[in-house]
């Protein structure tokens, strides 16, 4: 049972990041209308831009929170420079621009010298240490993981409840002028949109950095938020937080429980079980679409 | 009359290129015309039937395993190729399932989804595939004569790829091409006029997939050794970027982007003796400049190198009058 | 026996009804034309006919044939075919191969066939181009045959959609809105062009119309909807005086 809960816990962890990159992929579907499968590239980017930082002498906390706004201000501006010349083009021209974007990421930071194909650990204060509650035991870096997440989902709520611009996001997911009428221009709305969506993305990459370490494939990990955000009805932010989660534990389950390789495909079958099984019910409109 | 001697000419050259090529060059020539064989299949799914599909280098991955093994059991090249093919077009018919109901982006989450499942499923079931630690594979046998040479293995690649753009072309001036193109287009006025949706999905990802595993079957000895990690995600890009590039919804298109998708690794060689040796030893000078191309084909020339051909032939015949009567289709158009 | 029967057809969509009991029938040879005003609920019949749309209640007989449950492409390849109010052209195809793909139900190779490019396949596609091209002669467009549809006008794009459904040899023809965004010259060409069919033994039609010249010119009757109810049939003539067509076109 304890073995279970352990089990349980770790899987929450790693979900959490599904989580908050399956956040930032909705977050900018729903808004923007675009799919795009370079959020898990953004998360190593700011990963990379934490691991720079702190070798070039900052604090852990503040490198944190400058690659964290550094990488909102590199979202702002992918919005303005590609994305919005491309803005109501199809779906799968946008779709190849995103997977082109996360090449270009993915080469340029191996083309870094001093980044290289190499991988990188990323110093924090409480490495090593861990956290005990009679047998159980979370280490530091998983509960740094839950409790960022769980922070930040706070932080987004009191955003899109209580302020101008994360009301006009969330008129805008519902109505494309919706933003309109409160007052947010489309233009910068969509930028706002994904600077928030790559400060996730990075927050992602800073929590995960000590986990699995820093290396130019960690975009690949990002790619496991579709199952998540597709679990959760892709489109609803609270449902890419709980698909995020069930996937970190099926994950973590399959890979205690089942034959070796299970843990890696897990999220995949998945996904592909909820596109079988209820295409519908999770996320079409069920309603008739007249002609 | 133009038209054919430029016809003539190239097919004088595809033929004589053993006479005219180093032998490296012309492996690369083979690798053209095996990822001319997979284009054909992708371009017919993504360019003419609008479907996507992000897990394509799986196919290709089927038709590699099946050759490798079969030609291992000793099955004769004809009947091994012919398998690698079948197998993975009844691959691609189960991957189309989902295509019956899903659409655009869930339709690319299951098929990446499929992707990564197969790649497992060659790294795990290592009595049939040696794992992760590859296979072997030696050079195509035909009729009892190894092919052994770079320009008898070039023949057959050629010979494969003419053919494939050959069935290409059939397809796309008969019923089945025509009701494929209008599902592209239009898919409820399609339905309205007897084409069975459904239906043509699944036989365009069966047919797809199955010119995907052929190609398979040459990949696997061109490279001559394989391992599921050859086949993962980012070939699937590399294919769908082929297309992309080459011209979507357009035959020539495949010829163009496989071209391009050789031409870059070869170009980046040269360019390496000239760049400084610190920019010059990075891994990743080929995907960064991937990734870039992709992004200025979809923000500056949607079309693709087709496209940019088709207008530098009229600039150059007419002096800039406007484009042949027959356009490439452009995904753009489409009302999404 | 009718053509097409429609019997107490129910349709809503999201808890708004948008036909509620709606019964017709559609004799052989016969034109009928729907008329009522916006909304009526005119074109949801003519979707739920050519299987687009589910009704919630009612049955559509075909040929006496029942088409309630019969997906779209099935009930097509049973010979009825339709044009669409907005136009629904392929784009990318040229003015014969839009009319080619309305053939494809007396299509007779397989999709083999068509990969190997076989010689049987060449002989029906060349037998199928001749078919193609005289029904875009008998509407007058032969000269457009190899223009490609994006770049015609409204005028013609509208006449290569008749042309396409009317290659299929359908048995009842459905037109949504036939003269919808035309000039009146282009309105009495297509008036005339729907004549002509009918003249040269063509199928059975039911047309949804505004325009009520042209309603009064074609149909043998005509069907008033309003607010997803038929007020009124019979010869357009008198249907025009009804009470109620004339309270729900005032109302309306």
């Amino acid at each position: 049972m304890i073995e279970f809960v352990q089990l349980v816990l770790g899987g929450v962890a790693v979900g959490c990041v599904y989580a908050l990159v399956a956040l930032g992929i909705v977050l900018v579907y729903k808004a923007t209308e675009t799919v795009n499968f370079a959020q898990g590239e953004l998360m190593m980017l700011g990963a990379f831009l934490a691991v720079a930082l702190t070798s070039a002498g900052l604090p852990y906390w503040a490198a944190f929170a400058a690659a964290v706004v550094l990488m909102a201000l590199a979202g702002a501006a992918l919005e303005r420079v590609v994305l919005r010349p491309v803005l109501g083009r199809p779906q799968f021209a946008i779709v190849m621009l995103t997977l082109g974007i996360g090449l270009m990421a993915r080469g340029l930071v191996a083309a870094v010298p001093e980044w290289g194909a190499q991988t990188h650990s990323l110093e924090t204060p409480f490495a090593g240490a861990s956290l005990h509650a009679g047998e159980l035991t979370l280490s530091a870096d998983h509960a740094m993981v839950i409790a960022t997440t769980a922070v930040l989902c706070g932080a987004l709520t009191l955003f899109f409840h209580g302020t101008r611009l994360g009301l006009a996001m969330r008129a805008a997911s519902q109505n494309q002028l919706g933003a309109c009428y409160m007052g947010v221009s489309l233009a910068r709305l969509h930028s706002a949109v994904w600077a928030l969506s790559a400060a996730i993305a990075a927050i992602a990459g800073v929590l995960l950095a000590p986990i699995t370490f820093v290396h130019t494939n960690m975009g690949l990990i990002g790619l496991k938020a579709f199952p998540a955000a597709v679990i959760g009805g892709f489109g609803s932010l609270p449902g890419a937080l709980a698909g995020g989660i069930v996937l970190g534990v099926v994950e973590s389950a399959a890979g205690f429980y089942l034959p070796e390789g299970a843990k890696d495909v897990a999220a995949w079958v998945v996904v592909l079980l909820v596109l079988m099984l209820r295409p519908a019910g999770m996320f079409a409109d069920a309603a008739p679409r007249r002609v | 009359m133009a038209r054919t001697a430029l016809a003539v000419a190239a097919a004088a050259l595809l033929l004589a290129a053993p006479l005219l090529l180093a032998e490296y060059s012309l492996a690369q020539l083979s690798f053209i015309c095996i990822y001319v064989v997979a284009g054909a299949g992708l371009m017919l799914l993504v360019g003419y039937t609008g479907q996507i599909s992000l897990g394509h280098a799986a196919f290709l991955g089927v038709g590699a395993y099946t050759e490798a093994i079969a030609q291992a059991r000793g099955l004769p090249f004809p009947v091994s190729a012919a398998a690698s093919g079948l197998l993975a077009a009844g691959c691609g018919a189960l991957v189309g399932l989902p295509a019956l109901r899903l659409k655009g982006i869930y339709l690319a989450i299951a098929t990446l989804a499929f992707g990564f499942i197969a790649v497992e499923v060659f790294a795990r079931w290592e009595a049939l595939t040696g794992g992760n630690a590859g296979m072997a594979v030696a050079p195509v046998v035909l009729f009892g004569h190894r092919l052994g040479e770079e320009w008898e293995f070039y023949y057959l690649c050629l010979a494969v790829a003419v053919g494939a753009m050959f069935a290409l072309a059939n397809l796309l001036r008969s019923p089945t091409g025509r009701a494929l193109t209008a599902i592209r287009d239009a898919e409820i006025p399609a339905r309205s006029l007897g084409i069975d949706a459904a239906h043509y999905k699944t036989v365009a990802f069966a047919l797809s997939a199955g010119a995907t595993g052929i190609a398979g079957a040459l990949y696997a000895h061109r490279i001559g050794f394989i391992s599921p990690e050859a086949f993962d995600i980012l070939l699937s890009i590399e294919l769908l970027t082929m297309i992309l590039v080459g011209g979507l919804g357009s035959a020539a298109g495949v010829v163009f982007g496989a071209a391009f998708l050789i031409a870059v690794p070869q170009a980046l060689i040269l360019a390496r003796e000239l760049l400084p040796e610190g920019i010059a030893r990075q891994s990743g000078l080929q995907p960064a400049l991937f990734g870039l191309v992709l992004v200025l084909t979809v923000l500056f020339e949607p079309e693709g190198l087709n496209g940019l051909w088709l207008r530098l032939r009229s600039r150059a015949r007419r002096g800039g009058a406007a484009p042949g009567r027959r356009r490439a289709y452009r995904k753009s158009e489409r009302t999404p | 026996m009718s053509m097409l029967a429609v019997e107490s057809l129910c349709i809503a969509f999201g808890g708004i009804r948008a036909v509620a009991d709606v019964g017709f029938e559609v004799g052989e040879g016969e034109l009928c034309a729907l008329i009522g005003p916006n909304g009526a609920g005119k074109s949801t019949v003519l979707n739920a006919v050519s299987g687009l749309v589910r009704p919630d209640a009612g049955r559509v007989l075909f040929a006496g044939r029942d088409l309630t449950r019969t997906p779209a492409h099935r009930i097509a390849a049973l010979g009825l075919a339709r044009t669409f109010q907005n136009i629904a052209l392929f784009d990318h195809a040229s003015v014969i191969e839009n009319v080619l793909v309305g053939r494809h139900r007396h299509r007779r190779s397989g999709v083999v066939a068509d990969l190997l490019g076989l010689p049987a396949v060449k002989r029906a596609e060349r037998d199928e181009r001749d078919r193609a091209r005289a029904a875009l002669d008998s509407l007058g467009l032969g000269p457009q045959a190899e223009r490609m549809v994006a770049e015609l006008p409204w005028g013609l794009r509208k006449r290569v959609e008749l042309a396409r459904a009317l290659a299929s040899e359908p048995r009842l023809l459905l037109l949504d809105e036939p003269s919808a965004g035309l000039s009146d010259e282009e309105r009495a060409d297509m008036a005339t062009a729907i004549e002509r069919i009918r003249a040269t033994g063509g199928p059975a039609m039911l047309l949804v119309e505004h325009d009520m010249g042209m309603v009064s010119r074609l149909a043998d009757r005509a069907i008033a909807l309003d607010r997803g109810r038929v007020i009124a049939q019979g010869p357009p003539q008198a249907v025009r005086k009804d009470p109620a067509v004339i309270e729900a076109w005032l109302g309306g």
